[in-house]
C-alpha cells in the first residue's frame, strides 16, 4: 500500500468515526449530514471513473467496466443527494440498505479470496459479516429509531476504525521480476 | 528469466561467443545482478542508489504516487527489464497520456536495443553482462510495460496454457506471494486485480505471475492493451532466439562483425547444442538452474561457482575510494547508470515525460544530480564527452 492510500484510508476512518460519533449525539439530524458525505463521496468517485474511462480505460480490454461503474456510482450519487427531503425513516432504510449491500459485496470478495488462496481472506470476511449483521438488526428494530440509529452507528464505528487500522497493514505484495 | 537463464544460461552463452571461463563469469555474474541490486544493496556499501537496477517488493508497495515515485519506478523498470519498443509508435483516437504509457510496451528489437548493445562495446565485461541481462528480457518481458498501469498490463480470465500434448487449461493466478507456483498442477501466483491505474501490481508482467519467465510455458491471453487480438506466447521458442541473439550480440561486442543488426540470431554457432539446449527449456521445472550449470560447465570444462554475493558487496565497499569504479560492482554501477541515463534520455526525447526529465550534460551540467557526474567523468574519459 502506497503511503498516499493509507494517508487517504485514515482520512475516511477519522471522518467516518466522526460521523458515527455525531449521529450518536445528534440523532435528530446527524443522518442528513451522513446522507449528504455519501453522496458527495459517490459523485467524487463516479467522475474520477468517468474521466479515467474517457482518457484512459477505453483504450483497454475490459474497459467499459470502468464506463458502467461510473455511470452507476452518478446514478447513485444524484439519487442519494435527492434524498434529503424524505422522511427519517425512509432516509434510514436507504442508509441501512447501502450497508448491507457494503457487507454482502465484502462477504463475495472475501469468498473470492479464500478460493484463490489469497492471504488475510477472513478479514474481509469477517467485515462483510458484520456489516450484514448490523443491517439485519436496524431492519428488525426499524420502530424503534433510537436503538436503530445507535446500531447504524456502532456499525459505523466499526467501518471507520477498521479503515484506520487497516491503514497500518503491512503491505504484501508478489515480487515479480 | 530467472538465475537460471541470466547466470549459469549467460555464462554458456558467453562460452559460445568465444570468451574465457573468467571472461564468462565476470558477463554472467553482472547479467544476474540486475536481479540484485536494489538501493537498499547500494546504500549498504555506499554506492550511489541512483545505480539501482531493480526494487524490493517492499519499496515499490510503499511508493508514493506522486508523479516524481513513478518516474523513480518506471525509469528502474523501463530500462533493465522492460525495455521500450518503439517510442513513436502510434495508434488511432488515442490521446497523449494513454500513448505515452502504449509506447513504453516492450517487444525485442527495438532501436533501443540496437542502443543498450551497442553503447557498451569497448565497455567493461560487466556492462556486457547488464547489456544481455536487458536484450534477454525483452523476449520473455514482451507485451508489457515497465510502468505501473492498468490499462496496459491487465489481464483477464481469458488466460489458457497450452500443455506439450496441445490441450489447453484455462489459468487462473492466485494473489498469493506465500505458495510457489506449481507447474504440474497449474498453480500460478500473480498480482492482485488493482482497479487503481497506477498501482504497482499493475506494474509489468505482475498481472500474468512468473508465467513469462518460465522458459517451458506456452500460453494465450488477451493484452489489455491489444484491443481484443489475442497474443498466443511461445516462450521456448522467444527464449532460444534471446540466446542466439546474445551470442551474436556478444561476439559483435567481443570484436567480430562491424555493426550491430536487429533480429539477427547466431543459430549456427548454437546449432551443435540445439536439442540439448531446447530441452532445457522444455523441461517442466521452475528453475533450470541445474541443467544450465550442467551444460555450461560441459562446455567450458570448468565449475562454474554460485554466485556469492556478499563478495562481490564487500570488495566494492573494501576498495580505496579512488579505485572503487574498477572494482567488478563499481564497473557494474557505470554501466547501470549508463543505460537508465540512455533509456530516460531517448524516452524523454520522444515527447515522453514518464521516467523523467533528461537532458544533455554538455548543456545541463548534472543539475544536483551528483551520482552521473560519476559516469560524466567516466564517459570523458573516453573522450566521447
Amino acid at each position: 500500500m502506497s503511503v498516499g492510500k493509507r494517508i487517504v484510508k485514515i482520512i475516511v476512518g477519522v471522518v467516518v468515526v466522526v460521523l458515527a460519533i455525531l449521529m450518536i449525539l445528534q440523532p435528530d439530524w446527524g443522518y442528513v449530514l451522513i446522507n449528504a458525505v455519501l453522496g458527495i463521496a459517490l459523485l467524487v468517485s463516479a467522475i474520477g471513473s468517468l474521466i479515467y474511462y474517457f482518457r484512459l480505460a477505453r483504450h483497454m480490454v475490459g474497459g467499459r467496466s470502468t464506463l458502467f461503474s461510473g455511470l452507476i456510482q452518478l446514478d447513485l450519487a444524484v439519487f442519494t443527494l435527492t434524498l434529503t427531503d424524505l422522511p427519517k425513516i425512509f432516509l434510514m432504510i436507504y442508509l441501512v440498505s447501502v450497508f448491507g449491500v457494503t457487507g454482502v459485496l465484502r462477504l463475495a470478495r472475501g469468498l473470492e479470496a479464500r478460493s484463490r488462496k489469497a492471504p488475510a481472506w477472513y478479514w474481509s470476511f469477517l467485515s462483510g459479516l458484520f456489516y450484514v449483521l448490523i443491517a439485519f438488526l436496524c431492519t428488525i428494530f426499524i420502530s424503534n429509531n433510537a436503538i436503530m440509529v445507535t446500531i447504524f452507528s456502532v456499525g459505523m464505528l466499526f467501518m471507520g476504525v477498521g479503515n484506520i487500522v487497516s491503514s497500518f497493514y503491512r503491505s504484501k505484495i508478489v515480487y515479480v521480476q | 528469466m530467472n538465475k537460471d537463464f541470466h547466470y549459469f544460461g549467460t555464462y554458456s552463452a558467453a562460452i559460445l561467443a568465444g570468451h574465457s571461463h573468467e571472461d564468462a563469469l565476470r558477463i554472467a555474474r553482472s547479467a544476474f545482478f540486475v536481479d540484485l541490486c536494489t538501493q537498499p544493496v547500494l546504500n549498504s556499501v555506499g554506492a550511489p542508489i541512483e545505480a539501482a537496477t531493480t526494487m524490493l517488493a517492499m519499496e515499490m508497495a510503499d511508493a508514493r504516487s506522486d508523479i516524481i515515485s513513478q518516474q523513480d519506478v518506471t525509469r528502474t523498470w523501463a530500462s533493465f527489464h522492460f525495455l521500450p519498443y518503439d517510442l513513436y509508435s502510434e495508434r488511432k483516437g488515442c490521446g497523449k497520456k494513454y500513448m505515452q504509457k502504449y509506447r513504453l510496451i516492450c517487444k525485442p528489437n527495438g532501436d533501443l536495443l540496437v542502443d543498450t548493445v551497442t553503447q557498451v562495446k569497448g565497455k567493461s565485461l560487466e556492462a556486457t553482462g547488464l547489456a544481455m541481462h536487458v536484450l534477454a528480457d525483452t523476449w520473455a518481458h514482451q507485451n508489457f510495460a515497465g510502468t505501473p498501469s492498468r490499462v496496459i498490463n491487465d489481464t483477464n480470465y481469458h488466460f489458457f496454457e497450452i500443455l506439450p500434448d496441445g490441450s489447453e487449461r484455462r489459468i487462473s493466478l492466485r494473489p498469493n506471494p506465500a505458495s510457489p507456483d506449481d507447474l504440474i498442477k497449474g498453480l500460478f501466483t500473480g498480482t492482485m486485480r488493482q482497479g487503481k491505474e497506477t498501482s504497482v501490481m499493475n506494474l509489468g508482467h505482475g498481472r500474468a505471475g512468473h508465467l513469462p519467465d518460465y522458459s517451458c510455458m506456452r500460453y494465450r491471453y488477451l493484452p489489455a492493451w491489444a484491443d481484443y487480438e489475442e497474443v498466443i506466447k511461445d516462450n521456448p521458442s522467444d527464449f532460444m532466439h534471446a540466446y542466439c541473439q546474445m551470442i551474436y550480440a556478444m561476439k559483435y561486442l567481443k570484436g567480430e562483425g562491424g555493426t550491430f543488426e536487429k533480429a539477427t540470431y547466431d543459430t549456427e554457432t548454437v546449432a551443435p547444442y540445439k536439442e540439448k539446449i531446447e530441452a532445457i527449456f522444455e523441461k517442466r521445472q521452475t528453475d533450470d538452474s541445474e541443467d544450465w550449470k550442467a551444460f555450461g560447465e560441459s562446455l567450458s570444462g570448468q565449475e562454474i561457482p554460485d554466485f556469492d554475493t556478499p563478495d562481490y558487496l564487500e570488495e566494492y565497499h573494501k576498495a580505496p575510494e579512488d579505485k572503487k569504479d574498477d572494482t567488478p560492482m563499481g564497473r557494474f554501477i557505470l554501466a547501470a547508470l549508463a543505460q537508465k541515463s540512455m533509456v530516460t534520455n531517448r524516452v524523454y526525447k520522444s515527447g515522453n515525460i514518464l521516467l523523467g526529465i533528461s537532458g544533455d550534460y554538455k548543456d545541463w551540467g548534472t543539475k544536483g544530480i551528483r551520482a552521473y557526474l560519476k559516469l560524466a567523468k567516466e564517459v570523458r574519459k573516453g573522450g566521447v564527452i
